[in-house]
Order: structure tokens, then C-alpha cells, then sequence
């Protein structure tokens, strides 16, 4: 079990704002929501904390971390002080949410089998977010549907007029005389206004508040048809007879109010009318009655198989998420992760905790990649790592399909070393050159690997260290843009070149190998 | 307590068989072989899909799930047997072969092979010997290797990408890996295999699943430059190597067909050996095994083909009729624990049968299991061969018949059906024909020749010998034969 220090953790978090209060009804703000239910991906709470029954959180099967389901918000649990330490009763409240994602190891909820790790760093208006998201998923509170909406908005100076008649498409209401008119405090579109069930329109208008100018996209819904005007444009056009069937339209807008005109008639049958709009710092905002359901991306992760990790390494080669079908997968007990891909000879990933769950591939014929289990996923470049250049400015070969396989490397397989038996993995550059890859886990509250690279043989050849969007020099070691990843070289001499190239930026060392050459880099979590 | 009484019954039996023969007193295969569970201890879950004894005296298996475990005494008590984990990780191996110091596996994009250097019976090296062929994350390219021919190579028959097409390198190939670690393109065809290996001859077969261009599952032997049936991976023929090989594509079946139709036209076609007729001897042909000394009972050299669906072992004798292999499929032995793919014969006359449900579904019950055959040592009432002739069969029984109903027609009946060739999957059974026998006559005290008017190239021949007995009153423990008749021998000149 991997302790932390508290020393460790203030160092990774800084010096936060602690026992930080917010005022409660800024939880009703269906922004400050969605903002917090991104930042519950970003900060990779999702990765262990449940909110979903149909969404299992891979990791924290292992760790047994707390689901944020049910009731629980303003509940009473049991922690520990410090982990394993003695019980003690607390309220889930924000000042308890928020000290737990500050200071993690100082109340530990009792069921978990290990602390939260440290997550990256929240500062407040983040911590406002990811209470108002979090107390959001509490019973009682609950904004979120089943349909994954994020929040209730409303229409402002909100006022319908319903229309009896039979249409096969929507009618000229203006040419209508309305059999009932009104206004609902709701703000909500609500087809039930109408109090009729079949041969009936209604048309929904009032104002929409928009904080930030940009695209909007409005997803209408409906059974039978609908159109919707914003500002006098059409931006969606649904109509005709048929069944719940959803439609996009986006529109660029103004900060400041913006008038919605919604129509919509029911022949017969189910009458449904769904509206969400999304746009600057919003997520489907809910402007009417029910929802779209978003379309499911696959089946739901398999969980059930973790392949749980003691004293010695393990390995799991298998179809894994984001590597090549000849995928390694090498767990060790440090908590730290990474998947090996034999067909390009490169460190693929490298994750923290939990290491893989084999359910995908140990249940009925066993289809599909399974994604790592754990957090802070580090996707590394998917192209090999040695290549013979013919000059310092050739392209580098790109592994371009999921098979592709490393031009002039062949993989030799690993042999296990050491008590934890951790493997060093073999591959030959060529037919002159051999390489002996081993990644050493550092253990600690954000564990790091150091790959050494033994190269032996002679001739020339390049190594392709880091590849990214953006690669910046700091503190002697290397960020990788738009990754979580830190690289240095800590008894490398010569600088490794810094490269532009086919439109990313390439870390490349360059070894002149006579007899043996050897290479540590170090792979850190910048977060 | 079971054993016993069932001795005493079939001992009983044999006294009153005597006189009058009693339906009671049939005998049963657990009289002849005895099937013994080897439970795993708890937590452990081994999907067996290769079997292979250890100098060591251990033997190792591997699993669905990438484990090998190490078994030490897997003679003795099924329970006290002490389980070491040799390796995990695997990616789904398929076989195990002991040879040269190494273990070697067939992984599903490679053949590796491994060592335990410090003897605490767990691998230390993973060497990859060939790792030529592709995967594309498909499950169904799985991958089965043999133990080493008389030559050297390891043959390794690769499934189809979804069992239907070739998406990457060498699906629906078998290719040798020489002891040099080279991949030699062997032969194209093959669909979705269920199991590989050398016969006593040390000559490939393997087993082939109903599906596409496969009517029924059935043995196929190997050989270089064959084409095993199913043209779904013939893109590869355009492979530097293949070209090298195999030379140039065959001509494409013409779907609809007959087997034999189309050998005419396709001089690389190879037909199933022995075809397991559908829902009769099984669903899903796979591993085997064979007896090359005596020691597991009368069926020297006979290969004993397991069925994952049906769990049960089935018997298969081969001949070689104007140069091609085809024979006879018997039912053998049933009551395994889980859907057999591998099995393994000890050269002291013990069977080791492994497998799973696992994705397909079995009968036996298990989830996933092994089991041990061990041979009583009595020999059942069984037709031993059943040899096609120009003009019939010839059957040799294991024992000495009585001569009243060996010779009598009505203890006979035959049919004879076959499969369409196609590129749907499966087929109906087609052709239905009735084949009389007008001539029965024993030739010696175990050998009956049959004679039957006609004989239907290329059909399953269904025998029926249910009225036969043996010379000690036995009726036939399995009485129904099916011989694959490929060729039809030619006429003898008298």
C-alpha cells in the first residue's frame, strides 16, 4: 500500500486555500455545474468516483473509492484521521469535500482501501465548480437526468399560446387564434401546457441569457414536429410527423438577451419536445420538458477482472486502449503503469493506480481494446522509438494505423529481473544494433519512471525521446505540451535536439554507438 | 463405490450375457477408461488451451486468460497435485511445446518461447522466436502452433479476422516457423481452427470449424502449398515470401459447389480427412492427441479429437487413399468437464484433456477444467478400423466376432450425405443417399468386409453396426462409423 506523506502532498497541491466556504445557493447554478462536471474530467476525479450506475469508474473498483450516487450530500460518514488511523464521523459537506481534495490523507473515508492520490492542483473557483457539480449528483439536489443533462435552465419572460388542429406540418400560428395563452414561472417548454393530448401546437417564446459571445448549438427534440427561431432566425428546423427525433442548429450570439420562439404541434400519438442548448462555459442547459438521450459510445467498461498488483511486477499482454494489438501492459507495485507496445517497441502509456481489468477480455469471446485502468493517463507518441535518419532532418516514420509496425526494429520479447521481476524488454535496430529497455518505477506520492536504454552494437542511429504539441524546456527537463508529461535526462551530456517537424515538435537524441551506449529518461508527471 | 459397483454390474453382466443377452449388462466407456477431474486450487483459473509434460516429470498447461502453470505428480492424487504459476501474461496462448530446453507457446501474434534459469519453476526469459504474422485486435485471430516436426518447424495454423476475412498478414495461413526462427508461408484456406498437431508420422493436421466454405467441422491435413478450402486470405499469395513459397494463387472455389467438384479444377484443394458431421460427433473440432505405444488401450496411432462443444473426445482412423488422407470418425469418450481444446498423451498411456466454455458454450458444465484419461486396461468391443475398399468397407474389430451376426446383412445399415461447398456459413446436409450392402463376409475372426453397390465420392459413408456382436456376446461400444471418402480405392485386379 502506497503511503503519502503530507509533506509530499503540499508540495504537489501548494499551499491551497483551505476550509474554504461557499455560499450555498451558488450550487444552484447550473454554469458553475457544468463547469464543475468538466473539471470532474479534468482533474481525473471520474477515473475512481462513480456517478453513473450505468458507468462504472474502472480504478476506483480497486481502491474502493466512495461513489458519488444516492443520498450523500449533508450525510454523515466514517474516516479514519490520517490513514488507518482512528474512526471518526464527519458531515459530507463542502467544508469536508473541499478539505479532501486539499488534504486527502488527513480524513480518510473508512470503506476506501487506499487514500485518494493527490489530484492536480484545484484552485477556488475550480473547487466551487466541483462542489456545485458534486452536491449536484446528491439525491435531493440533483439536477443531473438519466439522459446525462447537466442542468435546468430556464426561459426568461417565458409565455405560450396553444392551438387546437389537426396538421401533417406546422401551421402559420400567426394566422391561428390560441384556445389558451399563458406564462409559467418554470421557464420551461411544456407541450402539457396546452392541457390537450393529440390535434394541438403550441408556440413558446421568451428570452435566453447569454453570458459570453459565440456559437450556441440548440438540440431540438420532438414527437410530432418543432422549429425554433432565435432572434427571429431559424436555427433548427424538426418539423413534420413523426416520432422523438432530434435535430442540431447553432447560432452566433451576442452577450445579453436573446428571444427564443419555439413551435411545436402533436398530431397524435406521444407528444415529447426536448431542448438543450450548449455554447461558451454551458452543456446542454435543459429549456424544455424532457431530454435527448445522448447515444452511448459502445458498451459500457468492463470491470470485474482487476489484475491487482502486491509485491511483483505483473504483466497483461492483450488488446489495451491506446497501443497496437501487441500491447504490453507491465504493473508495479510502486502504482505506476505502462503499457509496452511491441509493435513499435515504444512506451505507449503511462498511468497511475489501478492497473488493468481483464473483464473485456476474460468474459464471453473476450473483443475489444481495454483501456487502462487507473489515472493520469499519459498517452506518449505512438512512433517507434530508434530510427536510422538519413539526415537530421528527415521525417520521422509515423506509426499511421493501429498495426503499423517499427521500421527496422524487431522485437525480441523480455526476460523478468530482479525480486519484483521486472521486465527488460529486448529489440534489435537493424541487424547491428541490440537494445536493452528497462523502466524503473520511483516510488511516491506521484511515482515516476526512469527508462535506461542500453544500446549495444555499433553504428549511428536517432532516438525519438518525447513528441508533442509544444515542448518547453524548464528546470532542466522537457514539458510535453498538451500531455501531463515531464521529461529529463539526467546523465545525458549533450542537449537532445529540440526539432520541428511535420508539424510537431520532437525531442531527438543522437547516438554514435561503439560498442555500448546507454541512455536514463526520466518520465514525471508535470500536473 | 461407483467403480465398484459398476465392475460388479458389468462383471454380472458378462456371466448372464453368456446365456441370454441383457440390455443391463451393455458395456459402458467408464468400464474401459476413467476420467479424473485435476481440480485447481482455489483462485486459480486456467483456461486450458495447451497441454506439455516438463523433463522435469511436471507438467505444464497454459490458459485463455495467458497463464502456465506447472503441475507437480500429475500422476498422483488429483487433489494433492501442487500448482506453481510458470508464467502469466500471455496473450491467449494456444499450445505448449517442450523442446530444446525451451517452453514454447504460441501466443496470438507470436511464438515464444520460455525459461526458467534459476529453477524455481517460474519463466524468467520470454524469447520471441517469430512474430511475422498480424493481429488486428480481432478476437477471432487466434493462433495454434505444434510441437516441432521431424524437421524442425512449428506449424501454425492463423485464424481469419473475424473468421470471415483476411485483414492483416497471413490470416487463414498456415505457416511453419523453422528452428532458424524463419516464417515460411505453408498453406492458405484455413477459416477458424480449433487445434494443430503432428501425427505418429510427424505430418500436420488440424481441425476446422463449420463456418464459411467448412459444412461441418473436420480434420484437414497440411502439407506445403495446400489450399485448405477457405479463399478468404488469398491476398497474401502477393507477399514477397508467399510468392517464394507457395507460388501462384489457386484458382478461386466456385461457391454452391461440392468438395469434389471443385478438386479438379483446384489442384492445391486438400479435403477434410475426416469430417465430425455436424450436431452428430460435435460443433467445433479441436486439439488432439494420440497413443504411439499401446499404453492407453487398442487405438495405437488412431488420433483421439476433441470436441470443445460437445466436451467429448471422438476417435479418428486414418488411411491414405490414391495419396490423399481420409478415414473414419467414431464417438469415444464423453463426460469431460468443460469444452475440451487441448489434449495431451503421456508416452505411460495417460490423456490429458483441457478446455473451456468460455465465449462458445459446452456441454460439460465448467466453466473451464482439466481432466485426466487413464485406461483401465480391458479392451472395449470397438470397430478398430474401418478401411474403404473399390467395392465397400473393411471392418477389423478389437475383438473377435461371432461369426452368426457378423455375417448377417440385417446387422448393417448405411447412408451417406455430404455438405455444399460455399461461402455461407455451414451447411445443410445434402445429397442424402442410401448405399446398400448386398455382401457381408468374415474374412478372419476379427475382419468383416462389407460390400456396398454403390459408393458416393466425396460423402460422409454413415455405417451402422448396431446388430454386430463379439465373439463374448458384446455389442459394439460405439456402433456407428463415419468414413469420409475422398478417394475410392482403386479395383483390385481379382
Amino acid at each position: 500500500m502506497q503511503r503519502i506523506k503530507r509533506g509530499q502532498l503540499l508540495c504537489v497541491i501548494g499551499l491551497a486555500a483551505v476550509g474554504l466556504l461557499l455560499p450555498a445557493q451558488a450550487a444552484d447554478d447550473a454554469k458553475l455545474i457544468a463547469q464543475g462536471k468538466a473539471l470532474f474530467q479534468a482533474k481525473i476525479c471520474f477515473t475512481c468516483h462513480q456517478v453513473d450506475e450505468n458507468v462504472p469508474a474502472p480504478a476506483g473498483i480497486a481502491m474502493k473509492a466512495p461513489k458519488f450516487m444516492g443520498g450523500f450530500w449533508g450525510k454523515k460518514r466514517t474516516v479514519t484521521l490520517g490513514y488507518g488511523g482512528p474512526e471518526a464521523t464527519v458531515t459530507f459537506d463542502e467544508a469536508y469535500f473541499a478539505e479532501s481534495i486539499l488534504k486527502p490523507m488527513d480524513k480518510v473515508s473508512k470503506e476506501a482501501a487506499a487514500p485518494m492520490p493527490p489530484p492536480p492542483a484545484v484552485n477556488d473557483e475550480e473547487m466551487k465548480a466541483l462542489i456545485a457539480y458534486v452536491r449536484s449528483l446528491s439525491e435531493g439536489g440533483s439536477t443531473e437526468d438519466p439522459a446525462g443533462l447537466i442542468a435546468k435552465g430556464k426561459i426568461n419572460n417565458f409565455t405560450f399560446a396553444a392551438y387546437k388542429g389537426s396538421w401533417d406540418k406546422l401551421p402559420d400560428f400567426s394566422k391561428l387564434k390560441p384556445f389558451k395563452k399563458g406564462n409559467a414561472k418554470s421557464g420551461t417548454a411544456d407541450p402539457g401546457l396546452a392541457g390537450v393530448g393529440e390535434n394541438f401546437g403550441v408556440v413558446f417564446e421568451g428570452d435566453i441569457e447569454i453570458a459570453k459571445k459565440g456559437d450556441y448549438t440548440f438540440n431540438l427534440g420532438s414527437d410530432d414536429g418543432s422549429r425554433l427561431y432565435i432572434n427571429g432566425k431559424l436555427v433548427v428546423d424538426n418539423d413534420g410527423v413523426h416520432s422523438m427525433r432530434a435535430k442540431k442548429g447553432k447560432i452566433g450570439l451576442e452577450p445579453g438577451a436573446a428571444k427564443l420562439k419555439l413551435e411545436y404541434f402533436e398530431k397524435g400519438g406521444e407528444e415529447r419536445l426536448a431542448l438543450d442548448m450548449s455554447g461558451p462555459g454551458i452543456k446542454r442547459l435543459q429549456l424544455a420538458k424532457q431530454t435527448i438521450k445522448p447515444q452511448r459510445k459502445g458498451p459500457a467498461f468492463p470491470t470485474g477482472n482487476p489484475i491487482e498488483i502486491t509485491k511483483e511486477v505483473r504483466i497483461y499482454r492483450n488488446f489495451i486502449e491506446g497501443a497496437s494489438p501487441r500491447g504490453i501492459g507491465v504493473g508495479y507495485p510502486e502504482k505506476v503503469n505502462l503499457c509496452f507496445d511491441a509493435n513499435t517497441m515504444q512506451i505507449a502509456m503511462l498511468w497511475h493506480g489501478a492497473f488493468m481489468d481483464a473483464a473485456r477480455h476474460w468474459n464471453g469471446r473476450g473483443q475489444g481494446f481495454q483501456r487502462p485502468s487507473g489515472h493520469y493517463l499519459i498517452r506518449l507518441t505512438r512512433d517507434q522509438p530508434f530510427a536510422q535518419l538519413d539526415s537530421s532532418d528527415a521525417v520521422w516514420p509515423k506509426a499511421e494505423g493501429r498495426d503499423t509496425r517499427a521500421k527496422g526494429l524487431k522485437f525480441r520479447g523480455y526476460s523478468l529481473v530482479g525480486e519484483q521481476r521486472r521486465p527488460i524488454f529486448g529489440y534489435k535496430i537493424g541487424d547491428s544494433l541490440q537494445v536493452a529497455d528497462y523502466a524503473e518505477p520511483n516510488a511516491g506520492a506521484l511515482p515516476s519512471i526512469t527508462r535506461r536504454l542500453r544500446i549495444r552494437g555499433n553504428g549511428e542511429v536517432w532516438y525519438l525521446a518525447a513528441a508533442g504539441d509544444s515542448i518547453t524546456e524548464q528546470n532542466g527537463g522537457y514539458n510535453i505540451g498538451g500531455t501531463m508529461l515531464r521529461v529529463s535526462f539526467p546523465e545525458l551530456e549533450a542537449k537532445p535536439v529540440v526539432r520541428e517537424n511535420s508539424g510537431r515538435k520532437e525531442l531527438l537524441i543522437k547516438f554514435n554507438v561503439d560498442g555500448q551506449a546507454t541512455l536514463k529518461q526520466q518520465y514525471e508527471w508535470n500536473l | 463405490m461407483m467403480n465398484q459397483l459398476t465392475r460388479f454390474a458389468l462383471l454380472a453382466g458378462f456371466a448372464i450375457g453368456q446365456a441370454a443377452s441383457s440390455r443391463a449388462a451393455d458395456p459402458v466407456e467408464s468400464d474401459y477408461y476413467q476420467i479424473d477431474a485435476i481440480p485447481m486450487p482455489d483462485g486459480v483459473v486456467v483456461e486450458t488451451s495447451g497441454i506439455e509434460m516438463l523433463p522435469s516429470g511436471k507438467l505444464a498447461i497454459c490458459g485463455r486468460r495467458g497463464n502456465v502453470y506447472v503441475l507437480s505428480d500429475p500422476f498422483g492424487p488429483p487433489d494433492r497435485i501442487q500448482w506453481t504459476l510458470y508464467a502469466e501474461g500471455l496473450h491467449e496462448p494456444l499450445n505448449l511445446a517442450f523442446t530444446d530446453g525451451w517452453l514454447y507457446c504460441t501466443q496470438r501474434g507470436e511464438l515464444t518461447r520460455m525459461k526458467d534459469l534459476d529453477g524455481d519453476d517460474r519463466a524468467d526469459v520470454f524469447e520471441t522466436v517469430n512474430d511475422g504474422w498480424g493481429i488486428t485486435g480481432d478476437y477471432h485471430e487466434y493462433a495454434f502452433g505444434t510441437r516441432p516436426d521431424p524437421n524442425g518447424d512449428m506449424w501454425i495454423v492463423l485464424c481469419l479476422t473475424g473468421s470471415f476475412s483476411s485483414q492483416i498478414d497471413y490470416r487463414g495461413w498456415c505457416v511453419r516457423v523453422s528452428k532458424e526462427g524463419e516464417l515460411i508461408p505453408t498453406s492458405s484456406g484455413i477459416r477458424s481452427p480449433g487445434g494443430i498437431g503432428l501425427n505418429h508420422l510427424g505430418e500436420a493436421f488440424f481441425a476446422d470449424n463449420q463456418g464459411p466454405w467448412n459444412g461441418s467441422s473436420s480434420l484437414k491435413p497440411l502439407s506445403h502449398r495446400s489450399f485448405q478450402g477457405h479463399p478468404g486470405g488469398f491476398r497474401w499469395y502477393d507477399t514477397a515470401a508467399a510468392k517464394a513459397s507457395m507460388g501462384k494463387r489457386p484458382t478461386e472455389p466456385k461457391t454452391n459447389s461440392r468438395w469434389v467438384a471443385e478438386r479438379p479444377k483446384i489442384p492445391e484443394l486438400v479435403p477434410s480427412a475426416i469430417v465430425f458431421p455436424h450436431g452428430i460427433l460435435g460443433n467445433s473440432t479441436s486439439g488432439f492427441a494420440y497413443d504411439s505405444n499401446g499404453k492407453f488401450g487398442p487405438y495405437k496411432n488412431q488420433l483421439l479429437v476433441c470436441d470443445q462443444t460437445f466436451s467429448v473426445v471422438n476417435r479418428a482412423f486414418l488411411e491414405k487413399v490414391n495419396g490423399v488422407y481420409q478415414g473414419a470418425a467414431f464417438s469415444f469418450l464423453k463426460g469431460f468437464g468443460s469444452g475440451n481444446i487441448s489434449a495431451y498423451m503421456h508416452p505411460n498411456g495417460t490423456l490429458f484433456v483441457g478446455g473451456t466454455d468460455r465465449g462458445w458454450g459446452a456441454r460439460g458444465g465448467k466453466r473451464f477444467a482439466l481432466d485426466r484419461v487413464t485406461w483401465k486396461g480391458g479392451v472395449p468391443f470397438e470397430i478398430h478400423e474401418m478401411r474403404a475398399k473399390p467395392d465397400g468397407f473393411e471392418l477389423t474389430f478389437t475383438h473377435e466376432v461371432e461369426a452368426v451376426s457378423a455375417a448377417n446383412l440385417g446387422s448393417y445399415s448405411m447412408s451417406a450425405y455430404t455438405y455444399i461447398y460455399r461461402s455461407d456459413y455451414g451447411s445443410p446436409v445434402v445429397d442424402k443417399m442410401a448405399p446398400k450392402i448386398t455382401g457381408v463376409e468374415v474374412t478372419s475372426p476379427k475382419t468383416v468386409r462389407l460390400t456396398v453397390d454403390s459408393l458416393i465420392h466425396g460423402h460422409v459413408h454413415e455405417l451402422h453396426a448396431k446388430g454386430v456382436r463379439s465373439a463374448k456376446g458384446l455389442p459394439i461400444l460405439h456402433p456407428v462409423g463415419y468414413y469420409t471418402l475422398n478417394e475410392i480405392p482403386p479395383g483390385e485386379l481379382n
